[in-house]
């Protein structure tokens, strides 16, 4: 099998005022909403939705929406929404919703109902993530986080079930009690839409999505980070009795294309940096308040380098982003995928504050250049 | 009065809890609830009290060595779970002293069972909602901001901040951060159904309070008191939210004066 190339798309807010590297210490949570300007905010959704609609024709996989709160990181809180656009606005692609944040959704139904709608409509296009949302968004939503994890594990077994299981019957769990579950309509892909697991890494959901054999979709890491992670599902996959394919490891990292090495060093830089610098600045306990980690993982990243701390020269060296041109990162990449033996890329293709001019041309060197490249090389399983 | 300086240090099985609990002094035997966050030290405080009384203060359920049951969801569950240590203690009345996050339990327990309480003294309490009284979000805070807002005196809030955490504290701040969350993450800090409940509450009550607590300013005093018209009131010049840390004698007597009112009950 070869690899899969999705585009993948935050939607940032990139108008952060002059002073935002001294006067706010998050883009999220409290970074105040003044700064986001509806009339601008008009055209910035069409030109994201143009970049991701022009994803079919430049010869991508497919297209990744993704959903996150009162933030400037990424203006998607209801994924579902933009990914109804492109259910109406492409004919071939999948789309991948990665994903709807499950604890933070006091009716689980809902969005068995809205995928459902969508892998119908889209003839059987959709591809259905479940994230527990990312620290901050507890802040945001007032949500207990402490009931994060068993609260995404009983939505998900409640959806999976409104998707395969014959209706109506009663669901009783903790946080979600339902006397007629009976899903109206029933998603087109049998059993269901495919699921995927987006993660940071945290043991238990590595362990749990191996269990499961979702693909595991690794964001923001150092390539040591993607490899070690991978090497953790292939052995709970292995300790659950069978062996995983290339198809249930997924990557998702930054890319940054230009006709010359230099020139993409040169324009990269601002752009990643934005991204994790800028986009991704909060204190330490907005990213983890209490009981979102397990005590166990709460311990272990006490230490962890904090993403501001790392320069640019940094993320490209340790593998967060490829950078440079087509062939050179269709090279890289076509070896790390084949090295990590992952079948799923998700490339970060507008990053930051990039223009569209820049995002549609960085789209097409992706498309047509890196894609072709890397058709047909194997993703083989890992030496 | 002099203070007890020995105390037990002693663990025991309540139900399926395995709770951690300092005891000391004699007399009449008192209950204290700490609040979220300090736990587990024999305190000026703590001596003082025990010079006047049976103290009995356990690490609260999912603090310090107490551990955290998978039940733990409500602060009606802390009650429940203290009749159980009073059952187990051979107790059948006893005073009950709880500050911020313990005076709530303490509130909820007199509420539920006030025939088991001989006195109930709260402390710069949690648990009601005032509107208009804004309860800043301590878990939008850094440990270091938040001593900083609960204790009044700056130099003392510094010196508490230069203690060195050892690990084994700093397991048991993150263990009582995650129950505190737990508890009361939403609604925060506060049971919507309490305050029309205080009727419940069948037992001299005394409320203490810091006139310079920032979390629960001292306004928050009025909506207790209009659940409990008889409680008295004492308020704590020159005090932020510990008054257990920033007036350990004058809380401390305060409490024991009230414990030996109420002794004869």
């Amino acid at each position: 099998m070869t690899a899969a190339f999705y585009c993948f798309h935050l939607m940032p807010w990139p108008y952060l005022p002059a002073d935002f590297e001294t006067h706010y210490h998050s883009a999220w949570v409290d970074f105040p909403n003044r700064f986001f300007d509806p009339e601008r905010g008009h055209k910035l959704y069409n030109d994201y939705l143009e970049q991701l609609v022009a994803a079919e024709r430049l010869g991508f996989d497919g297209v990744c929406v993704n959903e996150h709160h009162q933030n400037a990181y990424g203006l998607m809180p209801a994924p579902n929404i933009i990914a109804s656009m492109l259910v109406a606005r492409t004919r071939r692609i999948k789309i991948a919703l990665v994903g709807n944040a499950l604890p933070l959704r006091d009716h689980p139904l809902r969005v068995a109902e809205e995928v459902a709608m969508m892998d119908v409509i889209s003839g059987g296009r959709i591809i259905s993530a479940f994230v527990r949302g990312i620290g901050a968004e507890y802040h945001s939503f007032s949500l207990n986080p402490t009931y994060s994890r068993e609260r995404f594990l009983e939505a998900h077994d409640l959806i999976v079930r409104a998707w395969t299981e014959p209706g109506p019957f009663r669901f009783e769990g903790k946080h979600y009690r339902l006397r007629h579950v009976n899903l109206w309509p029933r998603p087109l892909q049998r059993p269901h839409p495919p699921i995927w697991i987006p993660s940071q890494g945290s043991a238990e959901s590595i362990e749990w999505a191996a269990q499961q054999r979702y693909p595991l979709v690794l964001v923001y890491s150092s390539l040591q980070t993607v490899r070690m992670r991978f090497e953790q599902y292939r052995a709970a996959a292995e300790a659950a009795g069978y062996t995983p394919a290339p198809g249930q490891f997924g990557w998702m990292a930054p890319v940054y294309l230009a006709e010359t090495e230099a020139e993409a060093l040169a324009k990269a830089e601002q752009h990643v940096l934005w991204l994790f610098h800028r986009g991704l600045k909060m204190p330490q306990h907005y990213f983890f308040p209490p009981g979102y980690l397990t005590e166990r993982s709460q311990l272990s990243v006490g230490g962890r380098r904090h993403f501001s701390q790392y320069t640019f020269r940094e993320f490209l060296d340790e593998g967060w982003a490829l950078v440079g041109t087509p062939e050179r990162v269709a090279n890289q990449l076509g070896e790390r995928l084949q090295e990590l033996g992952c079948g799923l890329f998700l490339g970060l293709l507008h990053i930051g504050p990039m223009t569209p001019w820049e995002t549609l041309r960085n789209l097409e060197l992706f498309g047509q250049e890196v894609i072709p490249a890397l058709r047909g090389r194997p993703a083989a399983a890992p030496a | 009065m002099t203070n007890v300086a020995s105390y037990q240090d002693e663990t025991l099985v309540v139900r399926d809890v395995r709770v951690h609990l300092l005891a000391g002094g004699a007399g009449e035997p008192l209950l204290y609830l700490h609040g979220a966050g300090i736990t587990n030290v024999w305190l000026p405080f703590h001596a003082r009290l025990a010079a006047g009384c049976h103290l009995l203060a356990p690490d609260l359920l999912g603090f310090g060595r107490t551990d955290r049951p998978h039940w733990l969801d409500t602060v009606q569950d802390f009650v429940i779970h203290y009749l159980d240590l009073l059952d187990a203690l051979g107790l059948e009345r006893v005073h009950v002293a709880g500050l911020s996050l313990g005076g709530w339990i303490a509130a909820e327990l007199a509420v539920w069972a006030s025939h088991r309480l001989k006195s109930l003294t709260l402390i710069d309490p949690a648990g009601l909602y005032l509107p208009g009284c804004e309860v800043p979000d301590l878990f939008v805070l850094d440990p270091a901001q938040i001593v900083r807002l609960l204790v009044h005196d700056p130099a003392l809030a510094e010196r508490l901040l230069a203690v060195p955490e050892t690990p084994e504290l700093a397991a048991q701040r993150l263990k009582g951060q995650v129950t505190l969350a737990r508890v009361a993450w939403n609604p925060y800090l506060y049971d919507p159904k309490l305050s029309q409940r205080l009727h419940r509450v069948r037992v001299p009550t005394q409320l203490l309070w810091g006139a310079e607590d920032r979390l629960f300013p001292l306004a928050m005093a009025a909506a207790w008191r209009a659940g409990l018209p008889e409680a008295r009131l004492l308020v704590l010049p020159d005090c932020g939210h510990l008054p257990p840390i920033e007036r350990p004698e004058q809380c401390a007597d305060a409490i024991s004066r009230f414990v030996s009112e109420c002794a004869a009950r």
